[in-house]
């Protein structure tokens, strides 16, 4: 065997050592995915059934049952004014779901047209929205998202629209840079040639190639938006009281924190395990979107 | 080099423009001026109410107000805090050094936890130690950081009492006292970014640890260690100095969070109560602030970048 050989079956041995593993780690991520999306089949259960099947008001105070700990009666404890945590964690997951999908939504339907123009037209135009997109990136998230809620007011809608808004700039500067590569192709270059106008090459050829990575951003997006919600409900400028947020009972239970702990403790879980099983499902599609990683685990 | 500084300082005029014209926008959204809301909580006449505005400039057309506030804020008056009737710049500059003491003590806890235990991952890759890293930094990005301050605070302050539940100490004053007061939030802020910093550092490894020089540094006989810590450290620390610098916004936006659970008198906590009490000048202020300091952060980062990396040639 001469030294090349030897070479290359090391090389190859090498390559092999890890493609085990690296299979190992893909079907893990696949069980994540799994995982994940059995959770938020929970969640969203429990949004939609919640009048159904949370045993007790989210709101109804009981001056009865104040601060009593984790029994039977309440699973999760009762808090400072006597209502049933379990039915207001319950009723939680409403606004988290519904404020991460209007958020995401937002976010897409502002940032996919900007991000289109940006890079379908470039020049002036592509100038102009991406300095305003730099601007935005600028003001860290919960800044923005705090000054924007303070200028409307807070409230569950001026929540999500203010949420969506801080997400806009990843949209837009992914969606042109998608748009950007596709539009250098030579079936654009056809199209063109053919004399077929811009919203038909923008959605009939260029939309195709933007989709896959919006979808990923979505997905992720969902978490961030919740956390976002959370951490302004948290300081008390989110969803007003009385309504069930996640962030907003981890405010209230955080000053009986050493009475009451069960209070910091269950919002808390929510949030972290709805977060983390969006971006489970992000990061798997995200795997599976991409075609290289796509092609190695037998799913493209 | 130079002129690269240059360039990029010029281009960052429209955005700093864009983003002042946005904060101003912001605060004359609200429907009212600000005078209105001091005017519903005391019962000031309807004169003393027009002698205020007069005062603000609120009186004025919009863009002769843009115009004003920009041109003070460009000689650091900020005007004046509506609570504490203190200029806002003196406001400020009290507060910075908590700011800064709570932003510098977290990213020393992302580099040493991000970076060695990126390290550890990447070298030891699919081993149990890599998938535990992998467990934890995903945990910590899904983790709010405001209720694993509360898990902390609730088991290091009240249940094993060895820390304070909050509170600020000058860590220059009182070393032992500040550190002490330092420690959970620090850790809370430093945490998440180490949860980002560790999967950047394990993929920019395994990434150099694929290239050549890496196989020609272990054919010549350098002991495993010394390839790993001089020859892959060293090109691997390059794009996650960049997230380093980058983070500062991260950060920031954080100690909004940390600095009110902790009660801390910084910048974070000063927006918090700006926007609860309806003092639009800090607000607008605060913004402003945050948002040059990210920029300028983004541009030292760029400059790091073609200073560490001879390759990158700007021209």
């Amino acid at each position: 065997m001469d030294q090349q050989s030897i070479a290359l079956t090391t090389l190859a041995k090498r390559q092999r050592r890890h493609l085990v593993p690296d299979l190992l780690r893909n079907l893990l991520k696949v069980r994540l995915a799994g995982a994940g999306l059995a959770v938020l089949a929970v969640i969203t259960f429990c949004a939609l059934a919640a009048d159904w099947i949370s045993p007790y008001s989210p709101i109804a105070q009981n001056t009865q049952a104040m601060l009593t700990s984790p029994s039977a009666a309440f699973p999760m404890g009762t808090d400072q004014a006597g209502r049933d945590m379990l039915s207001r964690v319950i009723f939680g997951s409403q606004v988290s779901l519904q404020v991460g999908i209007i958020a995401v939504g937002v976010a897409i339907l502002t940032g996919i047209p900007l991000g289109l123009a940006s890079g379908y037209y470039g020049g002036k135009l592509d100038d102009v929205i991406m300095r305003i997109m730099d601007a935005v990136l600028a003001i860290p998230t919960i800044v923005l998202a705090l000054a924007i809620v303070a200028a409307l007011g807070p409230g569950l809608w001026n929540v999500m629209f203010a949420v969506g808004v801080t997400a806009v700039p990843g949209y837009a500067r992914l969606v042109r840079a998608s748009t950007l590569s596709a539009r250098e192709r030579d079936y654009v270059t056809a199209a063109k040639a053919i004399g077929a106008r811009a919203p038909r090459i923008i959605f009939l050829h260029i939309w195709p190639n933007v989709t896959a990575p919006i979808i990923v951003q979505a997905s992720l997006g969902m978490s961030r938006a919740i956390l976002a919600e959370a951490s302004l409900s948290f300081l008390g400028v989110g969803v007003p009281p009385p309504t069930a947020t996640w962030g907003g009972m981890l405010n209230g239970g955080f000053a009986y924190l050493e009475l009451a702990p069960w209070l910091s403790v269950f919002p808390g879980m929510a949030i972290f395990v709805t977060v983390l099983a969006f971006n489970f499902v992000g990061d798997a599609l995200r795997d599976v979107l991409d075609p290289r990683l796509g092609r190695a685990l037998g799913l493209k | 080099m130079r002129q690269f500084v240059i360039r990029r300082l010029i281009q960052m005029i429209p955005v700093v423009f864009i983003i002042s014209v946005i904060v101003f926008s912001l605060m004359h959204l609200v429907p009212g001026d600000p005078v209105s809301f001091m005017a519903g909580e005391d019962s000031m006449n309807l004169e003393n109410i027009e002698y205020l505005r007069k005062q603000l400039g609120l009186d004025k057309p919009l863009p002769v107000q843009y115009a004003l506030w920009v041109g003070r804020a460009l000689q650091g008056d900020f005007g004046r805090s509506m609570r504490s009737n203190l200029p806002i710049s003196e406001e400020i500059s009290r507060r910075l050094p908590v700011t800064l003491q709570l932003a510098v003590a977290s990213l020393l806890v992302s580099i040493f936890i991000g970076i060695p235990v990126g390290i550890i991952s990447a070298v030891r890759r699919n081993s149990p130690l890599d998938v535990i890293a992998t467990v934890l930094s995903m945990s910590g990005v899904a983790m709010p950081s405001f209720w694993q301050a509360i898990l902390l605070i609730f088991l290091f302050g009240v249940t094993l009492r060895w820390l304070p539940v909050a509170g600020y100490v000058n860590i220059f004053d009182d070393p032992v006292g500040g550190l002490r007061a330092l420690l959970l939030p620090a850790f809370v802020s430093g945490t998440s970014g180490a949860a980002v910093l560790v999967r950047q550092t394990r993929s920019a490894m395994l990434e150099v640890m694929a290239m050549e020089y890496i196989a020609t540094a272990r054919a010549k006989g350098l002991n495993e260690r010394r390839v790993i810590w001089v020859h892959a450290l060293k090109n691997a620390l390059l794009p996650v100095v960049t997230i380093l610098a980058l983070s500062l916004g991260h950060i920031l936006g954080g100690a909004v969070i940390i600095e009110t659970i902790f009660a801390w008198p910084g910048l974070g906590r000063f927006t918090v109560q700006a926007i609860a009490g309806h003092d639009f000048q800090v607000v607008q202020a605060m913004v402003l602030i945050t948002a040059l300091t990210v920029l300028a952060a983004n541009l030292f980062a760029d400059i790091m970048y073609g200073w560490l990396d001879p390759r990158i040639q700007y021209t």
